[in-house]
């Protein structure tokens, strides 16, 4: 999908204006939640749970690089063919005259964030290969040429009728309201894509660095089909995807189902190490893993964003944000939506392309509380915003205009002084009630104008707590 | 594009803020208190069944194949696709299923007749390597003679578990796995209830991709 990041008050104002899109958002974040709570319940303790998925992702990312190098090792030995890609072009341009080479003209994908990230699938339609994302969600927001609404339920916005319209329209079902129906009709579409495709492209939930496995976590078993049917299996993954043995893969793996759907495992899980071994009838001949930079590289070098790299896709701080619950995942304007949205896209894409994402937070924090990886978004929005004041290059961040710096770098240098502080509140208080009227900044610079359009200046109060405490305690 | 090339600058960018793991690489083997088969095995058939699966439980083998009989009859099968692992010829289903109304397609010869049969099969009959009680979970380890698609792709899965592989939970698994390169086959399947979906309106509807109904024949009391 296009980056629409830039957009982003644009687009919120027409989201919030939909008032059945918010019904669904309210309904679908409470029972998410619920059953979320449901299912953590019947971990022994939750907090501490939630600590352990923490510190097993926390290091992973520590140790990347060698637990890269050891699964590069593990998958190879196991008849993996690895291959590393800096950036999305070389990624497509790999994969596509992969897909060439071996003649395909059919290709079955299940479901992965960073196809959507690199536009894979518009890659291979470009090439003429015929391509269908095979995930219930993701083949109805293909075939209705729209983006991933949620990173777990894609078209979870789509009500009945809105599938069963598409549905008829483009594979030809008669129109019912019942979803089973409805299901039943992709079944049948998608079968044969199944049997027929040459190639199968699936994402990693998570890689094992002890063993050389993929990890695939799904219910819906079009995972299973797309990597067990064709005679070639590509896994795209980005550099964060490892954890070092598989007894962590299976502790994420049960903060992971618990998150994205309140289920105690998902109902298929797949561990694939290496392709079909001698013998074996059915699995890919070859498996090709192609490690994805795309910018991550340049995340990891900062201590404080790398934790974004922590996530594990599950979806859950979208489900308790209060920003994500009203907007919506479109407004957020590019592949990853919620608040790890509001962090990875302006990573991703330059600050300067997406800086309204980490400045319409409220910063409650509920995303923080909520993760099974320990992402702390919170701390990381403060950060971006920092860097974007400092007009941080290396993140393609925009600078505000010197007025606004010098402003800050004044209202710092005053703050961090009680004296100064305690001079420059006497000030105010003769000076504010010439430029503040009703709590609304008047004749200032735009952007406090901007500030002040849904906040109140407060007055200075005529006495200052410390005037007031001194005096009465003579 | 140079894999190489990219491998040594993604790597070096890497390593110059990242530390090397403290201990080495290595899964934890949790060993979880073994419950009594009892109580293992009603947490098994009640994970199984919160799933959306059905669970029989039978003393014995011939008992397992007159089960397995019921749940063809009911589930109309007429055409079954049978695994060639080791627990399903350990129990001679194909001959006790001779003479009955039920085609047993043959084996695939190469990867294509393998691919019809199962896409075309009614049901699919395979053995498990493994059921975890924790989560009411099936596990196969795939290989030469446990293909993945005959229980995947026909619309009704049969499987059968024998009572000495039931085990706690995942934790287990891994301690009995014992992973590493060698022990791990190309590809093992964790399964837990019938195929399913809520994407529409997250409305749960059985039966998305892979099978619509799940029968696990326990045997052993």
């Amino acid at each position: 999908m296009k980056p629409q990041s830039e957009n982003f008050k644009e687009l919120a104002r027409k989201n919030l204006a939909n008032e059945g899109q918010r019904k669904i958002l309210n309904q679908f974040s409470l029972i998410l939640k619920a059953l979320r709570d449901a299912s953590f319940a019947t971990l022994p303790d939750e907090k501490a749970a939630l600590e352990k998925g923490r510190r097993i992702r926390e290091d992973a990312i520590k140790n990347l690089p060698y637990l890269l190098e050891m699964f590069e090792k593990n998958a190879t030995k196991a008849g993996a063919k690895v291959v590393w890609a800096s950036d999305a072009r070389q990624a497509n341009d790999f994969i596509v005259s992969l897909a060439k080479e071996k003649g395909a003209n059919l290709c079955v994908k299940a479901k992965s964030m960073i196809s959507e990230e690199i536009l894979l699938r518009e890659e291979f339609i470009e090439n003429n290969i015929e391509t269908y994302e095979t995930d219930l969600g993701e083949f109805i927001v293909q075939q209705a040429g729209k983006t991933p609404f949620h990173i777990v339920g894609p078209a979870i916005n789509m009500t009945i009728k809105e599938v069963s319209d598409l549905f008829n329209k483009v594979i030809g079902l008669p129109e019912t309201e019942d979803p089973t129906e409805l299901a039943k009709g992709a079944r049948m579409f998608l079968r044969d894509k199944f049997k027929d495709a040459q190639i199968g492209i699936s994402g990693a939930n998570m890689v094992v660095a002890e063993t050389g496995s993929i990890i695939l976590v799904e219910n819906e078993g079009n995972i299973r089909f797309a990597t067990s049917a064709p005679k070639t299996h590509v896994v795209l993954m980005s550099i964060e995807k490892v954890v070092p043995a598989i007894s962590d893969a299976t502790y994420m793996l049960k903060l992971l189902t618990r998150s994205c759907t309140g289920q105690r495992i998902s109902n298929y899980v797949s561990v694939i190490t290496g392709p079909k071994k001698v013998g074996e009838i059915d699995g890919p001949e070859e498996l090709y893993i192609v490690i994805l930079d795309n910018g991550r590289t340049k995340i990891y070098a900062d201590k404080v964003l790398r934790g974004a790299l922590q996530c594990i896709k599950c979806g859950m701080c979208a489900a308790v944000c209060p920003v994500y619950t009203h907007v919506g995942g479109y407004t957020y304007g590019w592949v990853y939506s919620g608040p790890i949205g509001a962090v990875l896209n302006p990573l991703l894409l330059g600050l300067d392309k997406a800086r309204d994402l980490y400045h319409a937070t409220t910063l409650c924090g509920a995303c923080k509380d909520y993760c099974p990886a320990g992402v702390d978004v919170r701390n990381i929005v403060l950060d971006l915003r920092a860097k974007e004041m400092n007009g941080d290059r290396s993140l393609d961040a925009e600078a505000p205009p010197a007025s606004v710096r010098i402003f800050y770098r004044i209202w710092t240098w005053v703050l961090l002084d009680y004296s100064r502080y305690k001079i420059a509140s006497k000030i105010m208080r003769i000076v504010m009630p010439f430029v503040i009227k009703y709590g609304k900044a008047l004749n200032l610079s735009d952007r406090l104008i901007q500030w002040t359009r849904c906040r109140d200046i407060p007055q200075v109060a005529p006495k200052s707590f410390h005037e007031t405490y001194s005096e009465l305690k003579k | 594009m140079d894999s190489t090339r990219n491998r040594e600058i993604i790597l070096n960018r890497l390593k110059r803020f990242a530390i090397r793991p403290e201990k080495p690489v290595k899964s934890e083997l949790v060993k979880t208190k073994k419950d009594d088969t009892d109580t293992l095995y009603e947490n098994f058939a009640q994970g199984v069944t919160a799933a959306g699966g059905s669970v029989f439980r039978v003393k014995d083998k011939d008992e397992a194949l007159k089960t397995l009989d019921t749940i063809l009859t009911e589930a109309k099968v007429g055409t079954a696709k049978v695994s060639e692992d080791n627990m399903i010829r350990s129990m001679k289903i194909k001959a006790y299923l001779k003479g009955k109304d039920i085609k047993i397609l043959a084996p695939g010869k190469d990867r294509s007749s393998h691919k019809k049969a199962c896409f075309s099969a009614d049901a699919g009959i395979t053995g498990t390597d493994y059921a975890l009680a924790d989560t009411g979970t099936i596990v196969i380890r795939h290989g030469k003679d446990n293909a993945r698609l005959p229980s995947l792709a026909p619309p009704v899965h049969i499987a059968f578990v024998e009572k000495s592989t039931l085990l706690p939970d995942i934790d287990t698994l891994v301690a009995e796995i014992k992973p590493s390169n060698k022990n791990m086959p190309s590809a093992m399947t964790l399964i837990t209830g019938p195929s399913m979906t809520a994407d529409i309106a997250l409305q749960p509807t059985f039966g998305m991709h892979g099978p619509k109904n799940l029968y696990v024949i326990f045997i052993g009391k």
